[in-house]
């Protein structure tokens, strides 16, 4: 600690700190401008400087440190002169327009004035003219307003890593800009709207909010668009959402939110909103009273229960869904329709982290937390293309290397924008992941870089695996991999020279007919460099919905109730029998993909779908779409007119997160609170409140008076789950397991055991991927998104904001490939698999390799889905989406406008 | 966090700008990759330096040196007329501070060819012929730049100059220099600092050991006011000077590394350095480089010059060294101008004389319209004295005031006697023809763009002060008076983040409190009613 005096009080300040944190936290007010707590100070708007009674000078309180004995005077004349000076100064070149300036009572210069009591101009104005620049669909800078206090340049820099701006120019005409003056559409700018959230007067606005008016009222929630689960502060007014913020204190993502999440949610007001039942009567959809629907659904299923057996109905939750409503309808599917036929997205994507974790650990979740990973001295990133799909937990990467703290080993068969971050970038074929992982492991073995009082203490199985890498040499996997051997050595003694050393990996290492085998394999090398049970390491599936993670836990799948109880473990089944009142099915149930197959065969007769789009989002739509239509009976809970809801029987107007209590949990198993925000349009009911309905109708009681009485039957019967409550989670969110309501939840996993005792070193071996390319399908077709849309775009497509930004899709080839098919930029181009074609446009890039293509699967006009290959790995059942077969073919009949760059 | 410096920006810039005559996008882009930067931050370190940014034209470019001197004389409106006369046709911008020696005001024209000649002497008159030769692009009407100019020697009174002097014409380095002064020196720095401590602050902290030894000694031979430079005259015309001196006083500090700053497009000068310095240096251990930079620095000099060396923002640099100067990037440097370090082989040899330790001072004495020349001076110089410094021009005047630039910034001197401060470098002698208000505006303006913009006040004060400035000439003062200006000027000065307005303030304030009624004289008045009035220079 150091002593010092402020205004002749002692004050008790901690080593390091500056004089403002140190007067702040004692109690005293020093205003800054140009100051935030979570950026590095600059000292330049020097409003905040103070009298430093030993030498008599003037400092600024933002970036002075605290020494022993120092004495400061916060309100002298001295320093209010001093002060009222710098704040006249910045109004001499500041214009006065705060009645239609948007910033107008939240701009902070204004609100520094009337304290310090200045109320017009004392110095002469002058300015050189400054422009607003309009040019792009997220903010507006209007640089008349800018004060140069550098806040956003410091935050693109520091917090986002990106460093769009850079102060350009000198004296009076310094001012932020991009590189060469550029418009902030050609520069790297991620959009993630931080410098408009910081900015502290009205210079840079975000668009989507302009001139919607003061909120009424704040409301605290989570993020619905990706797994890391962002705690977002919702602006209403009126019924409407007027701004949106980040900064809940010690929340995952602190200031930070990404593009989605700060402009993409006003699709809540959309006007595709789904207000009233739709029932197909003469073939059309029309609109329909709720009894009606309702009577007739439950009518229906009961129809099919009796008629066909309890195994031909089948459930798609949703990992948009709340817990709650993930537990009520996987219950309902057991308790009252009596079928374990219940999955959702998850299996498209972590079923195979789900699978091989489980097998290897115990337990199939993240095991450290995103905020340990700046205690990783290596972080190994392997099929995730993080500053895009998880933008924030990119932030938190990039600021790890730049603090020199980190060093980022990024494996991908593209070239990624974190790239520019590592300190080591292999680039292997896609589907050989098995191969380099191992060969990684061998040279771990050989070398001797493995842990061994690890492995004796806390794993088994080393012999059989060193016996199974014979053959795994990086000599002997290059002519597979791709991956020069040197490359993979450097990355192996990286990793496990490391103390702590974590792994991050995404759909690039699940999504293939091997993906249980590529966990297994990564999960291998975390055993042998003893890279578990401590913070800055682990293994760390990122779970790519909101809750997916969530609906997991809560039993949205065929072999396992809440709490990965399994479905055929006569103890849980018991127990959960005993709980629900009913004898619960035993046998596991079908996953995503073989429902759709089972359809076809009419083996599945009745289909009940929450929130989810098979119909953009499974592979092979072409037989998703014979599937659905085979049915004989489809129900669609969801909040738009999705693809899937177009082949219903009945659609029904469901909430979104913004309308509705309840909890998401997000990747690294942070369960954290949903709060409604504004009412839902029309008719349309909470989820849970039509499962209820539906249950009633079928003679089952399930009531619940509060959505919080739900979460804590889910408390009661989930051990993972005991001690959370919408009580607990009101200040924060609580990692699990939590298994008493006094446990603070737990942020590490594996510290003193693994849930199956030992961790398993499993041998795995590689296996080429199903579909290859040959001399009819050339090309290699890989899948992912783009940091713009997400998954099926119901949500972002209708984003005013991003769809602007990205209007339409594109296939990406490499340069020399499109050369040689005759392809220019914007060009049409067929691309056709085994099992369909789509037409979209051409973008060459440089970062992918020669014989690869890249889709995405945003826009179901230009859905890779079409071609994509349900192979489907054999233990997780995930289909083969990362790689398959394709033919490429200009068409001709125009150049289309370029499309946007690929991230 | 801070940014780490970058000591490869410049060099790689100018690298480029040589190679390539331009910086463009895709050469910003080049080295933001290859430094793993962004490219914003590539391309706002190059704004900060404008002479870099301004590629070769099709059109002529005319620079008109708005240094202390030809400001005196009215460089702006010359600016103003020749921008009037060659719209259109040329680019005409200001130059702070041309580094070749001339006679105020002067101005170089450039052709796109590459053919260049500077004027001196300029007056209102010429301004028609200059635009006329300009539009032709023909310069044969002009006499050819001086390849090797340099300042005379002249003597005070009729005294002998120092030996120091007496060697910028042809005379050698003392005997004794070598290896065993330099031991000497780093056995008791004690002698060496004291006659540096007045060159460059952090010595005298360095002088009681509370500061540790700098990494490095820059050398800066352009100096703080490029017009007219001592420090970049004596680069050129006696290195083994500069060099001995440095080596003197890198012995004293305990640093064994050096750094000669040098202008990036003066190639004779880096080579004749490097050369002394090649001869010199090895055998006494000590390390030196080169290293070419902008002139123009629009910051504190010795943080612009550290941070040009280091890579690092002006903006981010000043925040870093506040008002403590350069000592506080990492690593430190001391920076030094060689006019500071190349005497000490002389003073340390004990032929101090009448110098430096006594009440002199060795200076570049600059009268408007004439070539600066070296004097050494009385420290404090009456004003009879000083007029005996115009005695060389028919219509001198009588002097107004001294301005004296030094280490930190510059000094306005008036009354009957000049106090001229320890370690001034050059005195430019203003006469009553120099109307003080319009040379308090060509300060201001100067600070406009000549402050790294890194604080509020380097932003905005300069340009509000400079309004003040000209509605009080113009007539439209209302309520405000010299006084409330001299006011906010040093509230702003007290307020900044780094030394630099309160290297050009102190003067401003002098200008405002001592010559009050020249901010109320008419707007013609000067060099521009001088020349209605029949074109008579002053």
């Amino acid at each position: 600690m150091v002593e010092i005096r402020v205004n002749g009080i002692d004050v008790a300040a901690e080593e390091g700190d500056s004089l403002l944190q140190a007067a702040e936290r004692a109690g005293f007010r020093i205003p800054a401008l140009c100051h935030h707590p979570a950026l590095y100070p600059a000292g330049s708007c020097r409003v905040c400087v103070v009298e430093e009674e030993a030498t008599g000078r003037l400092v600024t309180a933002c970036d002075t440190r605290v020494r022993e004995g120092m004495s400061v005077l916060l309100d002298t004349e001295r320093v209010r002169k001093a002060r009222r000076t710098a704040i006249e100064l910045i109004f001499s070149a500041h214009p006065l327009h705060c009645e239609v300036c948007e910033e107008n009572n939240a701009c902070s210069l204004k609100a520094l004035a009337a304290v310090e009591g200045i109320s017009g101009r004392e110095l002469p104005f002058g300015q050189d003219l400054r422009t607003v620049v309009d040019a792009n669909p997220f903010y507006l800078r209007d640089l008349s307003k800018c004060i140069s206090c550098g806040i956003c340049i410091r935050a693109c820099q520091e917090v986002q890593g990106v460093g769009v701006y850079e102060m350009q120019g000198t004296g009076k005409l310094a001012r932020p800009s991009a590189a060469m003056d550029t418009s902030v559409d050609s520069s790297p700018c991620e959009y993630c709207g931080l410098c408009t959230s910081l900015c502290p007067v009205g210079a840079l606005i975000a668009k989507p909010f302009l001139h919607q008016g003061t909120e009424e009222k704040r409301v605290v929630t989570t993020c619905p668009y990706c797994g890391v689960g962002c705690s977002l502060e919702l602006r209403v007014r009126e019924n409407r959402i007027v701004g949106v913020a980040a900064g809940v204190t010690a929340s995952v993502n602190d200031i930070s939110l990404c593009v989605k999440g700060r402009f993409g949610l006003d699709f809540v007001h959309h006007r595709d909103r789904l207000r009233k039942p739709l029932m197909r009567k003469g073939g059309e959809l029309v609109e329909a009273e709720w009894e009606e629907a309702l009577d007739e659904v439950a009518a229906r299923l009961a129809e099919v229960r009796n008629r066909h057996g309890p195994q031909a109905i089948a459930f798609l939750s949703s990992a948009k869904a709340t817990n709650e409503e993930n537990y009520l309808l996987q219950k309902f599917a057991r308790a009252v329709m009596g079928t374990n036929n219940i999955d959702h997205c998850a299996r498209l994507c972590h079923s195979s982290s789900v699978a091989g974790l489980a097998a290897s650990l115990g337990s199939g979740a993240m095991t450290n937390s995103i905020s340990d990973l700046s205690q990783a001295e290596v972080i190994l990133l392997t099929g995730t293309n993080t500053t895009v799909n998880h933008p924030v937990i990119g932030q938190v990467l990039k600021q790890a290397a730049l603090s020199g703290g980190s060093k980022l080993i990024v494996v991908d068969p593209r070239e990624l924008d974190i790239e520019r971050f590592a300190t080591l970038c292999l680039r292997p074929r896609p589907g050989t992941d098995v191969a380099w992982i191992n060969a990684m492991a061998r040279v771990i073995i050989d070398e001797g870089l493995y842990d061994g009082d690890f492995l004796r203490e806390r794993a088994e199985g080393f012999e059989e695996l060193r016996e199974a890498l014979r053959g795994y040499t990086p000599e002997e996997t290059e002519e597979i991999t791709g991956i020069p051997a040197a490359g993979l050595r450097e990355a192996a003694r990286m990793y496990a020279g490391a103390e702590r050393a974590a792994i991050l990996y995404a759909m690039g290492i699940t999504q293939h007919v091997t993906g249980t085998d590529n966990v297994m394999a990564l999960a291998n090398l975390a055993l042998l460099a003893g890279n578990l049970g401590k913070g800055g390491a682990g293994i760390n599936p990122l779970r790519g919905q909101n809750n997916v993670q969530g609906a997991c836990d809560m039993g949205a799948l065929p072999n396992v109730l809440p709490g990965y109880q399994r479905v055929d473990d006569p103890e849980a089944n018991g127990k959960f029998s005993l709980a629900w009142g009913r004898e619960l099915p035993s046998t596991p149930g079908l996953s995503v993909v073989e429902m759709m197959e089972a359809a076809r065969k009419k083996e599945i007769r009745a289909l009940f779908v929450l929130g989810e789009n098979p119909m953009v989002t499974d592979p092979d739509v072409g037989h998703v779409e014979e599937a659905l239509r085979s049915l004989d009976y489809l129900v669609v809970l969801d909040i738009f007119p999705t693809e899937t809801a177009e082949l219903a029987d009945v659609v029904l107007p469901g909430t979104c997160f913004a309308e509705k209590e309840g909890t998401f949990t997000n990747t690294e198993r942070r369960v954290q609170r949903v709060r409604k925000a504004v009412e839902p349009p029309g008719e349309a009911r909470k989820d849970h409140a039509v499962i209820m309905e539906l249950a009633a109708r079928l003679g089952y009681r399930m009531v619940y008076e509060t959505v919080a009485e739900i979460m804590e039957e889910i408390a009661s019967l989930t051990p993972s789950y005991a001690g959370i409550s919408h009580e607990r989670l009101e200040e924060g969110g609580i990692q699990w397991p939590c298994p008493g309501p006094a446990h603070p939840g737990t942020p590490v996993l594996h510290v003193e055991s693994f849930p199956r005792g030992r961790g398993r070193l499993t041998p795995v071996h590689y296996r080429p991927p199903d579909e290859l390319p040959d001399k009819e399908y050339p090309f290699l077709l890989t899948t992912g998104r783009l940091l713009f849309h997400y998954h099926s775009g119901s949500l972002t497509r209708r984003a005013r904001s991003l769809a602007e930004e990205v209007p339409r899709g594109w296939v990406s080839f490499n340069c020399e490939d499109a050369e040689r098919l005759g392809l220019r930029e914007g060009d049409k181009v067929r691309l056709t698999s085994r099992r369909g074609s789509m037409l979209s446009r051409a973008h060459l890039s440089r970062r992918l390799q020669p014989g690869m293509v890249f889709a995405t699967f945003h826009f179901s006009e230009e859905n890779a889905n079409l071609l994509t290959n349900p192979a489907l790995d054999p233990v997780s059942k995930i289909p083969d989406l990362k790689v398959c077969a394709v033919k490429a073919e200009k068409v001709e009949g125009g150049i289309g406008d370029a499309p946007a760059p690929a991230t | 966090m801070p940014q780490p410096p970058q000591p490869e920006l410049m060099p790689l810039l100018l690298e480029a700008r040589e190679r390539e005559g331009r910086l463009d996008g895709e050469t910003v882009e080049r080295i933001a990759r290859i430094l793993r930067i962004p490219a914003s931050r590539v391309y706002g370190f190059l704004t900060q330096f404008p002479e870099l940014t301004r590629f070769p034209s099709r059109q002529p470019l005319v620079r008109v040196c708005t240094g202390p001197a030809c400001a005196a004389r009215d460089a702006r409106y010359l600016l103003d007329g020749l921008r009037e006369g060659l719209r259109g046709v040329a680019e005409v911008a200001c130059d702070p501070g041309l580094v070749q020696p001339h006679r105020s005001p002067a101005l170089v024209i450039q052709m796109p060819g590459g053919e260049e000649r500077m004027l001196q002497g300029v007056t209102p008159h010429d301004l028609e012929d200059i635009a006329r030769s300009v539009r032709r692009r023909d310069l044969s009407a002009f006499p050819a730049t001086p390849e090797d100019a340099s300042f005379p020697v002249s003597r005070y009174r009729e005294e002998e100059p120092p030996p120091w002097l007496s060697s910028l014409q042809g005379g050698a380095l003392p005997a004794l220099f070598g290896g065993e002064v330099l031991q000497r020196v780093a056995q008791d720095p004690a002698a060496v600092l004291r006659l540096l401590e007045d060159a460059w602050p952090g010595l005298r902290e360095m002088a009681t050991g509370d500061v540790r030894a700098p990494a490095a000694l820059v050398c800066d031979a352009v100096g703080g006011s490029p017009e007219n430079s001592p420090d970049l005259a004596l680069a050129r015309s006696h290195p083994r000077a500069v060099v001995a001196g440095a080596a003197l006083a890198a012995a004293a500090m305990g640093t064994g590394s050096l750094v000669f700053y040098v202008p990036w497009d003066r190639a004779e000068v880096a080579g004749r350095l490097r050369a002394a310095a090649e001869e010199m240096l090895p055998a006494l251990e000590i390390g030196y480089r080169v290293f070419k930079g902008p002139v123009h620095i629009p910051c504190s000099r010795d943080i612009g010059v550290a941070s040009v060396l280091q890579g690092v923002m002006l903006w981010r640099a000043a925040s870093l060294c506040g008002r403590d100067g350069a000592g506080r990037l990492e690593p430190a440097m001391a920076v030094l101008a060689a006019a500071s370090l190349w005497r000490l082989p002389w003073l340390l040899e004990g032929a101090a004389g009448k110098g430096e330790g006594h009440d002199r001072e060795t200076l570049l004495v600059s009268v408007p319209g004439e070539l600066p020349r070296w004097m050494e001076l009385p420290r404090r110089l009456r004003a009879a004295e000083a007029r005996g410094l115009l005695r060389e021009k028919e219509d001198g005047g009588e002097p107004r005031a001294v301005f004296a630039e030094g280490v930190a910034g510059g000094a306005l001197l008036c009354g009957e006697e000049f106090a001229i401060p320890r370690g001034a470098r050059k005195v430019t002698v203003l006469t009553d023809a120099t109307r003080m208000a319009r040379w308090a505006v060509h300060l201001l303006e100067g600070l406009e763009e000549g402050c790294c913009g890194g604080c509020s006040p380097g932003r905005t004060a300069p340009a509000a002060a400079a309004r003040m400035v000209r509605s009080m000439i113009g007539g439209e003062q209302g309520k405000r008076d010299a006084g409330e200006l001299a006011a906010m000027l040093r509230e702003a000065e007290e307020l900044a983040l780094c030394p630099r307005l309160g290297e050009v303030f102190p003067a401003l304030i002098t200008c405002l409190e001592d010559f009050p009624e020249d901010f109320r004289l008419p707007e013609e008045g000067g060099v521009r009613a001088a020349a209605k009035a029949g074109g008579k220079t002053v």
